[in-house]
């Protein structure tokens, strides 16, 4: 029966069809002739996606039951011996075989025209401080459109109806649910309300279908009021029965993960500070104690740690669907918290808009900031605010559909700001291996100079936490050597744009700068350990490392304070944290209190060593002095 | 087996208008019923009740003793339908149709349906929509037909023929799968075609069946009986079962059902100038139920 449904949909759809393939040939075309004009083609890929997919599928569906309503044959069908729902099954998957061919072939379009390398992977657009992407777009949502509009077909013959009123009722069920059940969970929900979004938009097309199918098999088509009336019964009940069920995963998942995911760790000063689902936190190594610093939700824990500040983004709740998030800062022991800037206030530059990432000056004094998506103003993405709420100064970086930016610090006694941006790729874009570029921004005069490009691993970028004693700045990262295709640990000198290549023989993975800021070790690619001295201006020293746990690298290897190193090691079930002496020789092993086959987090704070126990989002913390474990949360 | 459906009770309306209410009715294997009723008195739609296109709204339906409902599916195996407008996909062509069907029905004879479209004269590549409607008539025919029912209902598919094909339709077809042990179903407005054919009568008006009966038996029973008195006639003759009287002057006529010896022998009892007694052909019997 469905060989013989597909046979007669694809039949009578085959105009549509051929409307579909002339579309696709047509844009095909427009793309090899714009190939070379990136404007154009950006355009025209957005046009094409954000309007092809989707209408292509809601007209699909919307034409679902056109042709038994127009020519009567509803009666001639159900008087068939077949159920009811075997007939909305079969006509769907075969509706769905033509949805399915056609996105196909929008996908090998978009994948293989050379025109197109690399457009689709870089189409996101904002939608409730989240991004759509292109998948989504192109696959989820036609999907979405064509299963709502087939759902309602079954209420009338006349397609542009259905095709404008599907939708149409789709999106208001969507509003009217994340108005009434949001502010309900506001309390509960901690992150991003995106996810309950996103769950909706499944269940109210799952609700349609559910609703259409049995008013197929319940209601008289002979008496289109009547049919109208049983499937708006059934619907109402499944949408209520949804919005439940999202009510109760927001609330599960509110309960469920606001005490479990780790999202930030900072060790400073001999303490941790980490920031989790419920808020944020200081580990005191001297006194072994934990404590809460702010009562305050973190919002995917944002935060910076600088001198004996703490900066920390918090969202809130205004009682509407979409709260406001906030940037605040604190004394290191949770004192004097306060608001900078914040969201929801509508004279506010970064009114409705996002802020991410922050950065603390090395003492504290001043606050580095980007806000993104900010509907109404600026191109000014960068900020700059005293920790005291003064002199709130915004910066143009001029740089066009940047991707994100990672801010690495303060530099020339807190009159400059390195940061990492990784610019979008646009369509027909030569530069396929681009990486991030590291910039400098002066405070003062807001200009803005590219150091070093094709940066990758970004989020390694680091300045030595600690002010070396000659008071001069160096940034290390890994950037990518096309000539010897190897990703080269690189020590730049922005005040003379001095660079050392660290270790050219090898391409590394992680490094980490020592607590004096004047070593720096790193692991290679291939299973070695190396320090580099800055005061020498040497490779002091280097050593094959077998048998350790060199996965998730940027955060395998740690310095103690003293000049220990601490590796993981794999050992049977149980993983085991490996103290070596600075002439990386093991000193000897502990093994974890936790059995896991994750890659376990590595830090130091004084005389703890801190592991992350990244499957169960625990961390624990083993005094060094005594060998003793500590669940610190 | 005693009997291939049961009806009973069946209920149904549209909105505030009552379409029928406790119906009852059966039907024997291998016979031909007529259901017999004005346009609009809802033919149409107990047909569709029965054959689960729509849902009544009370009552119960039996088929081979067994209850099936707006849902059931299994028991419409063996009950075929040629709607009063033969609703194809009219995009379909002839053979297109045919597979399609073939899909639906366990017992599907295929080599019985190209039979069929040979005596039919169809063309398996013509497109449905070109095709005429005494065509389309004899395609559903062939749909029917090759899906071997033991139950044919017919929605009046003869309205609208030319009288030639209307014939032949009910000459070669009809008494055809009637002979064969199909029992048939055929409701229709126009009565005469029935009266060579018809083994049962069901006439459906004003929401009852008003009659429920034997073809022969109600032929044998029903007379049209005209009286001429020598002066004025009676106010009342003081036999029941009249359906339907006329006056004329001197003159009266009436159809009497049922009729009996026992009426004759009073009416030739009367002081009459000229008396008439004569049967009554299909349609006239139909034309007297509603007009009661």
């Amino acid at each position: 029966m469905l060989r013989r449904m597909i046979v007669k949909e694809w039949k009578e759809k085959l105009d549509l069809v051929i409307f579909a393939l002339a579309v696709l040939l047509l844009f095909s075309l427009a793309f090899s002739v714009y190939a070379k004009d990136p404007d154009t083609l950006d355009l025209l890929v957005s046009t094409l996606l954000l309007i092809f997919p989707p209408l292509f599928g809601l007209l699909l569906g919307a034409s679902g039951f056109a042709s038994e309503f127009q020519d009567g044959a509803w009666a001639y069908l159900f008087s068939r011996p077949v159920r009811k729902w075997k007939i909305w099954i079969t006509k769907y998957l075969s509706l769905l075989s033509i949805l399915f061919v056609v996105l196909l072939l929008f996908a090998l379009l978009t994948r293989w025209h050379p025109a197109l390398e690399l457009a689709f992977d870089t189409f996101n657009f904002p939608l409730a401080g989240e991004k759509i992407s292109f998948g989504i777009l192109a696959y989820i949502l036609p999907l979405l459109l064509f299963t709502t509009a087939f759902s309602f077909s079954i209420l009338s013959e006349k397609t542009h109806v259905i095709a404008f009123l599907g939708p149409l009722i789709w999106i208001l069920l969507q509003i009217a649910v994340t108005r009434a059940v949001f502010p309900l969970l506001a309390r509960e929900m901690v992150s991003s309300g995106f996810s309950l979004i996103a769950l909706m938009s499944f269940l109210v097309p799952l609700s349609m279908a559910l609703a259409s199918v049995l008013t197929l098999g319940r209601a008289d088509f002979s008496q289109p009021k009547r049919r109208a009336w049983t499937f708006t019964k059934f619907a109402a009940v499944y949408v209520l029965a949804s919005i439940g069920l999202v009510a109760l995963f927001g609330l599960a998942s509110g309960r469920l993960l606001k005490e479990r995911y780790i999202y930030n760790l900072e060790a400073r000063n001999s303490a941790l500070y980490f920031a989790t689902e419920k808020g944020f936190f200081r580990f005191d190594s001297a006194e072994g104690r934990t404590d809460k610093l702010t009562r305050h939700p973190s919002l995917w824990g944002h935060m910076s740690v600088g001198g004996d500040k703490v900066a920390f983004v918090t969202y809130h709740f205004s009682g509407r669907w979409r709260g406001f998030t906030e940037l605040r800062t604190m004394n290191s022991d949770g004192t004097e918290d306060r608001p900078l800037v914040s969201t929801e206030n509508q004279e506010s530059p970064f009114y409705g808009g996002f802020i991410h990432p922050v950065c603390l000056s090395p003492r504290g004094e001043r606050l580095a900031f980007i806000a993104r998506h900010v509907p109404k103003t600026t191109s000014e993405e960068l900020w700059l605010i005293n920790s005291d709420g003064s002199g709130l100064k915004g910066y143009d970086l001029g740089i066009r559909d940047a991707e994100y930016y990672l801010l690495v610090g303060f530099g020339g006694s807190d009159r400059v700001l390195f940061l990492l941006c990784t610019e979008k790729i646009r369509p027909g874009s030569q530069d396929r291996r681009a990486g991030a570029r590291l910039l400098r921004v002066n405070l003062e005069s807001g200009e803005v100079e590219m150091l070093a490009d094709q940066i990758r691993r970004p989020y390694v970028a680091s300045m030595p936490s600690a002010t070396r004693p000659s008071g001069a700045d160096y940034i290390a990262y890994i950037q990518y050597d096309e000539a010897a295709s190897k990703e080269i640990l690189t020590i730049l000198d922005p005040e003379t744009l001095e660079r050392i290549q660290v270790f050219p023989e090898s391409s590394v993975s992680a490094f980490r700068w020592d607590k004096s800021g004047n070593k720096l070790a790193f692991l290679t690619a291939d299973s070695r350990l190396g320090v580099f001295s800055m005061s020498e201006n040497k490779l002091i020293q280097i050593k094959e490392l077998a048998g350790y746990d060199l996965r998730w690298p940027s955060q395998a290897l740690e310095w103690m304070a003293d000049g220990r190193f601490l590796l993981r090691k794999l050992g049977g079930e149980v993983s085991h944290l490996c103290l070596l002496d600075a002439n990386l020789t093991e000193q000897r092993t502990i093994p974890f209190p936790f059995s896991t086959y994750y890659a376990s987090r590595i830090l130091s704070a004084g005389k703890y060593a801190i592991v992350e126990n990244t499957e169960k989002h625990e961390l624990w913390g083993v005094d060094l002095m005594t060998d003793k474990w500590l669940r610190i949360y | 087996m005693s009997e291939l459906l049961r009806v009973t009770g069946l209920r149904k309306s549209f909105g505030r208008h009552l379409v029928f209410d406790d119906l009852n009715m059966k039907l024997d294997p291998g016979r031909v019923y007529g259901l017999l009723g004005l346009n609009g008195e809802g033919k149409t739609t107990l047909i569709r009740i029965l054959l689960g296109v729509i849902p009544a709204d009370g009552g119960n339906i039996r088929y081979k003793d067994h209850p099936v409902s707006f849902r059931s599916a299994t028991y419409k195996e063996e009950v075929g339908y040629i709607p009063e407008d033969p609703f194809f996909f009219s995009g379909m062509r002839v053979g297109e149709l045919l597979d399609f069907n073939a899909a639906f029905y366990r017992r599907w004879d295929g080599r019985r349906a190209e039979d069929l479209l040979k005596r039919f004269s169809l063309d398996r590549k013509a497109r449905i929509r070109t095709l005429s409607r005494g065509m389309k008539l004899r395609l559903e025919m062939a749909v029917g037909l090759a899906a071997k029912p033991e139950l044919l209902v017919l929605d009046d598919p003869t309205s609208g023929l030319d009288v030639p094909t209307r014939y032949d339709f009910l000459q070669d077809i009809i008494r055809e799968l009637a002979d064969s042990g199909t029992t048939i179903l055929f409701s229709t407005h126009l009565v005469h075609e029935l009266e060579r054919i018809v083994d049962h009568l069901f006439i459906l008006h004003r929401g009852r069946l008003i009659l429920d009966e034997e073809h022969e038996t109600v032929k044998n029973s029903i007379r049209r009986v005209r009286l001429a008195f020598p002066g004025e006639p009676p106010q009342t003759l003081g036999i029941d079962g009249v359906l339907c009287e006329a006056r004329d002057g001197q003159r009266w006529e009436a159809v009497i059902y049922p009729w009996s010896e026992e009426k004759k022998r009073k009416i030739e009892g009367l002081s009459l100038t000229a008396l008439d007694i004569e049967p009554l052909t299909l349609e006239d019997i139909f034309r007297s139920f509603v007009a009661r």
